[in-house]
């Protein structure tokens, strides 16, 4: 899971959805996107160290990896610290067979580019939608405008908003 | 990739740009022996270390880390192994530019951005002369060239497959070299040529490696001398068509045959050298005359002095429009990052440059709705 879809889950209060939709419970965490949470954690509340939650372990990436998640940097470009997480997510995923967890839509790309599957904060929301609410407006409501108040960037100006949209594009599961 | 091939690029990378291994070490904060264990290969370098080594040096992480394609280790091979007559002159500059340009192009064609060429597969390098100019005739046909300058020589470059890029390898550097991206029925090619040479033999050089790739040995640089003299006579056919070439000699025929030479050139954006080769071929002028002529180059007064001019292209820093599109096309679509754009348009636009990206709308969203088992 890359940093983003983790520091703006928990500090909307939602950890615990991340917990209950991913496979055995717990979402792994590369070295490069713990540093990102730890410098997060320097500037927003409500973020738990990953070795805190029961629901998150940290992983290190492996040679073959390193190798991977380096490609990818180059690809995606940028500085000493930029994409430095995306990098390692999608290199772990490839190489583990997992499903990478990125909102960057060039991370995404890069992603697509190396045929590895992927999901983002929003896909969270309609899978809980789906499986956790039992297809309930008002929770999926409130996640959104909880997500909101994070300053996640989001084409919307709430959950309401949101869940029109959906339900006029027929796009909910 | 392995260990040993990073380090050595590390180590031709810092040498080129001229900084010691405790001076590297000092700007990306690693004890000199680890520079020094990592050139080597002896020593592992993760991929933080990796991005600020590369910062560093100024060059893009991708130099240092992308498996070569298959066709640049061929033409590397087979450039060790020809025959002095028959090599193309290179560099490590050259080979560096063209594996990256190679790289980045072959990630845009596997994002989607540039759309392949289908390739005549049966195309083979011509056998005579007048199978070059045969060549160079069914490819003008193709583009609807007639007998008419092809211009902008990058953009038909482009039409055809070809991605150019530009670069700076400086007046005494080589002349270019190209590549297939690959092997593919339909694939891409790319050339670096060198954009601090002279226009004409820029664009010779490019219609050069044109020839290369519609031949289909982009990177076959074993072949004999007498392949590379076809590719040499296809280039000049391709940019100088006899019929063309014929009617602005007839046309000048008041002028003297060396003014008649520079309103060829002009028109035709070649050489001195090329102009006046390329009139020698036609029967136009003899061989004593053709040596004549060589020795007089004519200076930027003269082609003016006629009222003859032409645009320079395509000059360093130069990449083809749909390399260039196919780069903003992912900038704007958010598949690509700001600094990876610039970095892949190679100094031809800064950050500024960039077009504003379209807001993120309710549509992006659609894909997080799919797969959800319903």
């Amino acid at each position: 899971m890359d940093t983003s879809t983790y520091i703006h889950l928990c500090r909307a209060g939602h950890a615990s959805i991340i917990q209950n939709l991913a496979p055995h419970g717990v979402v792994l965490i590369p070295a490069e996107v713990n540093t990102e949470i730890e410098n997060a954690r320097d500037r927003h509340r409500g973020i738990p160290a990953v070795s805190t939650v029961n629901w998150a372990a940290h992983i290190v990436m492996t040679d073959d990896e390193e190798w991977i998640a380096m490609r990818v940097k180059a690809a995606l470009g940028g500085g000493r610290v930029q994409h430095l997480g995306e990098s390692a997510v999608i290199a772990c995923a490839s190489h583990r067979n997992l499903i990478a967890v990125l909102d960057d839509r060039a991370a995404v790309a890069q992603a697509d580019r190396l045929q590895v599957a992927s999901i983002d904060t929003m896909w969270i929301v309609a899978e809980a939608y789906k499986s956790l609410f039992n297809r309930d407006r008002n929770p999926t409501v409130a996640l959104v405008n909880d997500l909101l108040t994070t300053d996640m960037y989001l084409p919307f100006d709430d959950g309401d908003s949101f869940f029109a949209w959906a339900w006029e594009a027929g796009v909910l599961p | 990739m392995d260990h040993v091939t990073l380090g050595h690029r590390v180590a031709q990378a810092r040498e080129e740009a001229g900084i010691s291994q405790g001076k590297l070490a000092e700007l990306v904060g690693l004890d000199r022996t680890a520079i020094n264990r990592a050139e080597s290969g002896d020593r592992k370098l993760t991929m933080t270390e990796m991005v600020a080594i590369a910062e560093a040096l100024g060059r893009p992480l991708g130099f240092f880390v992308n498996d070569p394609l298959p066709a640049v280790v061929n033409r590397r091979r087979d450039l060790a192994n020809a025959p002095d007559d028959t090599r193309h002159d290179t560099t490590q500059a050259l080979d560096a530019e063209i594996e990256l340009f190679a790289s980045d192009a072959l990630m845009l064609l596997e994002m989607g951005l540039i759309t392949p060429v289908k390739r005549d597969q049966d195309a083979r390098t011509p056998q005579d002369h007048d199978e070059a100019e045969h060549f160079a005739a069914v490819i003008r046909n193709r583009l609807g060239a007639a007998d008419e300058p092809i211009l902008n020589l990058g953009e038909t470059c482009d039409q055809l497959g070809l991605h150019i890029y530009a670069a700076p390898l400086g007046t005494n550097g080589p002349d270019g070299g190209c590549v297939e991206v690959t092997d593919d029925v339909e694939s891409i090619a790319v050339a670096v040529i060198n954009g601090d040479v002279d226009s004409g033999r820029r664009r010779m050089t490019l219609a050069h490696e044109l020839g290369h790739w519609l031949c289909g040995d982009a990177y076959d640089a074993m072949a004999v001398t007498d392949c590379e003299k076809m590719i040499f006579s296809f280039a000049i056919h391709f940019l100088a068509p006899r019929s063309g070439v014929v009617r602005v000699w007839n046309d000048h025929h008041e002028w003297s045959n060396r003014d008649r030479a520079l309103a060829v050139g002009a028109t035709y954006h070649l050489s001195w050298s090329a102009a006046v080769s390329q009139l020698r071929n036609l029967g136009l002028i003899d061989w004593r005359e053709h040596e004549t002529l060589l020795d007089q180059e004519p200076r930027k007064g003269d082609y003016a002095h006629l009222k003859l001019t032409w645009e320079k292209e395509p000059k360093s820093p130069y990449i083809s429009p749909s390399f260039a599109a196919a780069c903003i096309e992912g900038y704007t679509s958010g598949r690509l990052t700001a600094p990876r754009t610039v970095e892949l348009l190679r100094g031809t636009m800064t950050r500024d440059d960039l077009p504003e990206r379209p807001t993120k709308t309710l549509d992006d969203l659609r894909r997080s709705f799919a797969g959800h088992g319903d």
